[in-house]
């Protein structure tokens, strides 16, 4: 998704073509800064309620199996639900992401359902529309202007919890917006503690198959390379032993399936019942 | 998710005359008053829930020059369980209809059941990821009636 021309949703296509070809997520930092404007939010934390409340977007938390949705009721009324188990942070990111869904054409009195899957932006992710309100919910909770001055990847992980602090976000939302922000080579991961899809069959015939740290996604900036999804680290990893520890731990070694060194901080994330890691790499500066 | 109330006084906050909307600050004194009458609350209770003062309510009701920010405007609107936009007035965006993307099985789920046209567009506007698409006109009533569900229960507890 980094050219316009990749975009094939029709949606995001008409999203396009109303804006004379310019690129959706360009759109979207333009309606994302238009929100904070009128809500005259100038410092992190957003308030991301009144930005929906002044949007006329009535927002309402209930015990609901999805994480957020937005549709219009009988009288146009545009009602936001949340999911009332989720964490603050969560919810603060599922309310800037259903604000986005109205950015699209014709959202005004649409329903909308957004399905439960990882918070941030994963590049795995095929539905354009729905990477593009996580886009936007990224852009509304941490501006632009905001963020790219104050706040680094190249410092690892010291500024994403930094970050995630002042704009009261999850860790991986912070790490995904300065990676998003990066001028220098910078990759984020995410790991999770579990099976392969490859493993089912033989859990099904009852046979013991041991889990391991293996990579979830992987967000790459200024950078080519490829991590195999599900990928699992070596059990003396920089990864593993983040898994372990409170701390965050530091060492220069290569990525799960690679040979090249880096700079690697990595640091334990629960995330409900999961075991996660999440890790910033960074290329080794040249000598030259 | 919390409400975390800047406390007055500590800062200055944007007024409303200062947002780049069309909202007509005259108004929300009378509309103020309409939906603090229509909540069935008095200006004491509002005081009390929204933090603040009667006197400032009252002058917020009375005062066509009164300047509230969006943050006060924000805590009434939430008080009174509505938005910023309706006590401001903003102006709301208009629904548009696009028939051509109505899948067919929703088609045939809408001949079948005599759907009205709002429960069309409602139906037809629900965005899905790849492959979870509604294939088949029980899918379509079973998300019909849920969202029936919902909102009975919204007037139930309402």
């Amino acid at each position: 998704m980094s050219t316009t021309a990749e975009w094939t949703n029709p949606l995001v296509e008409r999203l396009v073509r109303r804006h004379r070809g310019k690129d959706p997520r360009g759109i979207i930092e333009d309606f994302a800064a238009q929100c904070l404007d009128e809500a005259k939010q100038t410092s992190l934390p957003i308030n991301v309620d009144l930005i929906a409340s002044l949007r006329g977007i009535r927002r309402r938390v209930a015990d609901h199996p999805f994480a957020g949705r937005i549709y219009a009721d009988d009288n146009g009324q545009l009602i936001m639900d949340l999911r009332a188990d989720d964490p603050e942070v969560r919810q603060r990111f599922t309310c800037a992401h259903e604000v986005t869904h109205t950015a699209f054409p014709g959202f005004v009195r649409e329903t909308r359902y957004r399905v439960d899957t990882a918070v941030g932006v994963n590049q795995n992710l095929r539905d354009e529309e729905e990477y593009l309100c996580d886009y936007g919910a990224a852009a509304l909770l941490m501006p632009k202007h905001l963020v790219a001055d104050e706040y680094s990847i190249a410092t690892g992980l010291r500024d994403v919890e930094r970050l995630a602090r002042d704009a009261d976000v999850s860790l991986e939302a912070a790490a995904n917006r300065l990676i998003t922000l990066a001028d220098e080579p910078a990759v984020l991961l995410v790991f999770r503690w579990g099976h392969k899809p490859a493993d089912r069959p033989s859990l099904r015939r009852g046979e013991e198959v041991p889990e391991r740290l293996r990579v979830r996604y992987c967000v790459a900036r200024n950078l080519r390379l490829f991590l195999p999804k599900y990928k699992s680290a070596d059990d003396d990893s920089v990864f593993v032993r983040a898994l372990e520890s409170p701390r965050v731990q530091r060492s220069v070694e290569p990525l799960p399936g690679g040979s090249t060194p880096f700079q690697v901080e990595a640091k334990q994330y629960p995330w409900w019942d999961e075991r996660r890691v999440i890790a910033v790499a960074t290329p080794i500066p040249s000598s030259n | 998710m919390g409400n975390r109330w800047v406390p007055l006084g500590v800062q200055p906050l944007p007024a409303l005359n200062s947002i780049g909307m069309a909202a007509d600050a005259t108004r929300i004194g009378p509309r103020l008053r309409a939906e603090r009458t229509r909540a069935g609350l008095s200006h004491a209770r509002l005081a009390q829930l929204t933090g603040l003062s009667k006197t400032y309510l009252v002058r917020l009701e009375t005062d066509p020059a009164s300047n509230p920010s969006l943050e006060v405007l924000h805590r009434i609107a939430d008080a009174l369980d509505i938005t910023v936009a309706d006590l401001i007035g903003a102006p709301q965006t208009q629904f548009e209809p696009d028939d051509a993307t109505i899948p067919p099985s929703l088609r045939a789920f809408a001949d079948q059941a005599k759907l009205s046209q709002r429960e069309i567009r409602t139906l037809a506007s629900i965005r899905w990821r790849k492959g979870e698409e509604p294939q088949t006109e029980e899918r379509w009533r079973f998300i019909l009636d849920s969202l029936r569900a919902s909102r009975q229960l919204d007037e139930h507890n309402g």
